[in-house]
């Protein structure tokens, strides 16, 4: 009984003893160990800082003291606030709009042409996505600028009167707007093409058959099939372009007066500019509902996705 | 010659509402050149212009004539921007944050791409999907208590972080990896799985099976990662921007810095 008991102790002890080792040679633990690096860094410097700004929001400026929920209703209070979120919809929305349009149609011009000159094309097409949107943001304000506007000189040309393209409010958002959509148009264009290719080429020919118009092929065939594309690509691009900061910040800064102001630029001025980090967490915040719809609609299209596999 | 035209055409004008596929194809080819080229000549202006401007001499630049065209092409400007220490500075240290983010993006995400594709541990399919949501998370919503954080950080500690070229070595990654991470889980996958069954019951180890495997299997899609990770981490111009003092700029931010003063106009031009 007692020698039982002896023996079962000492296996026990020399069972826990391998068993590190054993822990330590399993999948899960060494997996766990090269997950390691990116838990932590997305723990830091991700969710940390989310929630952080949570917290942020509640202080006043010099942040001592919790003001609840009272930057909020500052900012509720404020003509710029509301005149922000009016900004960001309109520039978000139209601006992704343009871009998938524009993407679509150049993705066709492209598909269309003989594979050979494919590759030139789409490379030259590319161009604006390549090149860092703070370079080329210059480049654009170079074109507008108000004495010397390259695009000016030439509406001189047609005698056309100089047009104020980053003066007055009106213009402005144009021009924000045309310079997002230069630089986004050229990836939908990319993601449209591949998705074009992957239409099989016999629905065409069954649909010219059966006497079908250009328009009908694209409405019954191509969008149908590149629905889940054009839908992520949006969703996608529709993030991208809400939080935009470069664009705004290099073109006009937020002016005339605010009002090309988008959430992104604006929470910088408020906060790291002006000095008043609880209120630009505030505004920042902001973003967040509607990237939360974005995100549940990618998120249901890939369990989908990944179910149907 | 002029009949045998005239009966190959004839048959289609006849019945014009049909016309025949071939002939519309050849049209539907012009326009598509057409609108082609439209497209390019607007994807292209910018750069182009870019790039005249920085030929220019500064009294050209603001002289009322022709912005479209060099009159006297000089390479004054180039000379200037690579004579400059400063320009160098900026330019070494855009080098050097975007080469050392890569590699951390990488050591980072390669393994942890291949944990989650591969070795099935438990919370691993969540881990994947919140990887993807990270992703969605703007940095434009991360800098202002990434700010405050450093900031606090030098309180505690008295190490500056705000004006230091290496933070941005931190917080580029965060830009980077998730995003990296989440397109090398598709490339992994993609891997058939024969493969690592093989390099396993030859004995070898996890990583064995990582680095011999799958990473040169999946070269092509490390090397579309790399390029976005450089991509990412050269063109970034908000991370920088807070710091007012100049060591930490990189190209982008050293550009808008200078595009006040006309003069200067031309010098910013290329980078």
């Amino acid at each position: 009984m007692a020698e039982a008991a002896l023996s079962t102790t000492r296996s026990s002890a020399s069972v826990r003893r391998t068993s590190l080792r054993r822990v330590m040679q399993r999948k899960s633990t060494i997996a766990f160990f090269m997950t390691l690096p990116l838990i932590l860094l997305i723990a830091v410097l991700v969710l940390y800082p989310a929630f952080y700004s949570l917290h942020l929001a509640t202080l006043n400026k010099s942040m001592q003291r919790f003001v609840g929920l009272g930057n909020f209703f500052f900012l509720f209070k404020r003509e710029t606030f509301w005149m922000v979120v009016k900004q960001s919809c309109i520039f978000a929305i139209t601006a992704v709009i343009l871009k998938a349009l524009i993407g679509f149609v150049v993705a066709h011009f492209v598909h269309n042409i003989p594979a050979k000159g494919q590759r030139l094309w789409r490379g030259v097409l590319l161009v604006p996505w390549v090149i860092p949107p703070a370079m080329s943001c210059l480049g654009w304000l170079w074109l507008f600028d108000p004495s010397y506007s390259a695009f000016n000189w030439v509406l001189a040309k047609f005698g056309i009167d100089p047009i104020p393209w980053t003066g007055d409010p009106f213009w402005a958002r144009l021009s924000v707007i045309l310079v997002n959509v230069w630089i986004g148009a050229p990836f939908f264009m990319i993601m449209y093409l591949a998705a074009l290719k992957s239409v099989p080429e016999q629905l065409y020919e069954a649909a010219e058959i059966d006497g079908a118009n250009w328009w009908q092929k694209i409405w019954y065939i191509t969008l149908p099939m590149m629905r889940n594309i054009i839908a992520i690509t949006t969703l996608f691009s529709l993030i991208v372009t809400f939080a935009n900061f470069d664009i705004v910040r290099i073109l006009t800064a937020g002016g005339p007066v605010d009002q090309t102001h988008v959430f992104a630029t604006w929470a910088f001025q408020l906060g790291i500019v002006g000095g008043d980090l609880p209120l630009g967490a505030a505004v920042s915040l902001f973003m967040v509902p509607i990237l939360t719809i974005a995100a549940i609609f990618i998120l249901r299209d890939i369990t989908r996705r990944g179910s149907e596999v | 010659m002029a009949s045998t035209v005239d009966t190959a055409t004839l048959p289609a004008r006849a019945r014009p509402k049909y016309g025949s596929i071939k002939r519309d194809r050849a049209w539907a080819l012009r326009w598509s050149y057409f609108f082609l080229i439209l497209f390019a000549i607007f994807f292209l202006l910018p750069p182009i212009y870019m790039l005249i401007t920085s030929l220019k001499t500064s009294a050209e630049i603001s002289a009322a004539i022709n912005p479209w065209w060099v009159y006297e092409p000089t390479l004054d400007n180039y000379k200037e921007l690579l004579t400059q220490d400063i320009y160098l500075r900026f330019f070494r240290n855009s080098a050097l944050v975007s080469v050392i983010v890569v590699i951390i993006t990488m050591l980072i995400s390669v393994p942890a791409a291949f944990a989650l594709s591969r070795m099935r541990f438990w919370g691993s399919t969540t881990l994947a999907t919140g990887v993807f949501l990270t992703y969605l998370i703007p940095e434009t919503l991360l800098f202002i208590p990434l700010f405050k954080m450093f900031a606090t950080f030098r309180d505690w500690t008295g190490i500056e972080l705000i004006n230091n070229w290496w933070v941005l070595l931190i917080i580029y990654p965060t830009l980077t990896v998730p995003f990296c991470t989440w397109i090398m889980i598709g490339y992994f996958a993609s891997i058939p799985k024969e493969l690592d069954e093989a390099a396993i019951i030859d004995g070898a180890s996890w990583l064995q099976t990582l680095l011999l495997v799958f990473v040169p299997v999946a070269l092509p899609g490390l090397i579309a990662a790399t390029i976005f990770a450089f991509t990412v981490s050269w063109a970034q111009f908000l991370i920088p921007s807070p710091s007012p003092r100049r060591s930490t700029s990189s190209c982008c931010r050293q550009a808008s810095s200078r595009r006040s003063s006309r003069a200067t106009f031309s010098i910013g031009g290329r980078s």
